[in-house]
């Protein structure tokens, strides 16, 4: 085994990993020995601190690690806020959505028949569909002047009626007796109007 | 002890126990965990270099590093101490880096921070340059895990199941990179060595 094996098994050795025949070696082996000082050396050169660590600003870092810190701890907060804020939010508008009455079906939208034959020009075109009356919200019906009449009319009549009750039974029949038992005066009773001939 | 430690001098706070600095600053004391984080400043800039050659991104990732440990201060066993817990997020701070800077294909930046030479001879003083400049290009050309793991081992002492449990691996694995990670080190220093020559 010449010394450049040996290499390996010497820093191992110097790791702590206990092998007697490489410290045996060593003790005997003066190339070796030479090597395991060598790394003692780059040993102590790696221990020794580097001179740019004598000139940096410590109280500077210091500061400013602080400073960082607080920052990050702010912002955490703010987000959690934020992530509550939100999940309040959201949960009411789904508790009001779910309150609210369904809306009413509106018909589709459906794109201009002319922007859809310049973009793509079917071969054959599809039946037209039935339109579909769309359902339009209840609107306020304001009365014309021939409901007016009616509705005045019909007033009138029920004044008519609860001044005249019998009136309601026109043309009214109302017999008259006389002496002679044969005879009877049928009386016709007539309204002035023509709407109950 | 926290009523104590914004009265006391920093020598004295210094003497505290780490695990006893970690439960105070767990107790919501903000002395105590300014105590911490200037114990580990250093070292995890340090680490933060050696990782990602950058000053720029090292500073960066010590933030990062410390304002996590301001949010997740509860999160560390005060029994292990908060070095490797910092390690471990050191480490994912500068994984976060790379991947971001690999993303917008950012060139890194030399050091913009003006390096202070303790080495009055230009001799000596240009020697320790070429050599760390040496230790930076030859940690470059390791693998992302091999240097962390090298890292983690030499520059702040943790143990193979220290460093397996930062890097989310096994301790097998850790002492397989550590190993290879000093075998192509090694070899790296004496190709530049011969090339020096």
């Amino acid at each position: 085994m010449s010394c450049p094996d040996w290499e390996s098994r010497i820093l191992l050795l110097l790791e702590g990993v206990a092998d007697a025949e490489a410290a045996g070696h060593l003790r005997n082996c003066p190339a070796c020995a030479a090597f395991a000082s060598e790394l003692a050396g780059d040993a102590q050169a790696l221990r020794t601190a580097p001179p740019e660590a004598a000139a940096v600003d410590y109280a500077a870092i210091r500061v400013a690690a602080r400073r960082e810190a607080v920052r990050r701890i702010w912002r955490r907060r703010v987000l959690a806020a934020l992530a509550v804020a939100a999940a309040i939010l959201l949960a009411s508008r789904v508790a009001i959505h779910r309150d609210l009455p369904q809306p009413a079906h509106s018909a589709p939208v459906r794109p201009p028949a002319a922007v859809v034959a310049s973009v793509a020009p079917a071969p054959t075109p599809a039946p037209a569909p039935t339109p579909r009356p769309a359902i339009r919200p209840a609107r306020h019906h304001r009365p014309t002047d021939a409901d007016l009449d009616r509705q005045f009319a019909e007033y009138l009549r029920h004044v008519e009626e609860s001044q005249h009750p019998a009136a309601a039974d026109w043309p009214a029949v109302v017999p008259i007796a006389t002496s002679n038992p044969n005879v009877t005066i049928i009386w016709l009773q007539e309204s002035k109007g023509n709407d109950h001939e | 002890m926290a009523q104590t430690l914004t009265t006391m001098d920093p020598q004295t706070a210094d003497e505290i126990p780490e695990a006893d600095l970690l439960r105070l600053a767990q107790s919501g004391s903000r002395d105590a965990l300014e105590q911490l984080i200037m114990r580990y400043e250093r070292r995890i800039f340090a680490l933060a270099f050696r990782l990602t050659g950058s000053v720029e991104d090292a500073q960066d990732a010590a933030q990062e590093t410390f304002t996590r440990l301001h949010l997740r201060l509860r999160e560390i066993q005060a029994g292990r101490g908060a070095g490797p817990w910092l390690c471990a997020v050191a480490v994912n701070a500068c994984r976060d880096i790379g991947r971001r800077r690999r993303r917008s294909r950012l060139i890194p930046l030399p050091p913009a921070i003006e390096v202070p030479d303790a080495l009055t001879d230009p001799e000596r003083r240009a020697a320790a340059r070429e050599s760390q400049e040496c230790l930076r290009a030859g940690l470059a050309t390791l693998p992302e895990k091999e240097r962390a793991a090298l890292l983690l081992r030499e520059m702040q002492g943790l143990s193979t199941a220290e460093v397996a449990r930062a890097l989310g691996s096994s301790e097998v694995t850790v002492r397989s990179q550590i190993c290879n990670a000093r075998m192509k080190l090694r070899r790296f220093f004496r190709r530049h060595e011969e090339a020096g020559q």
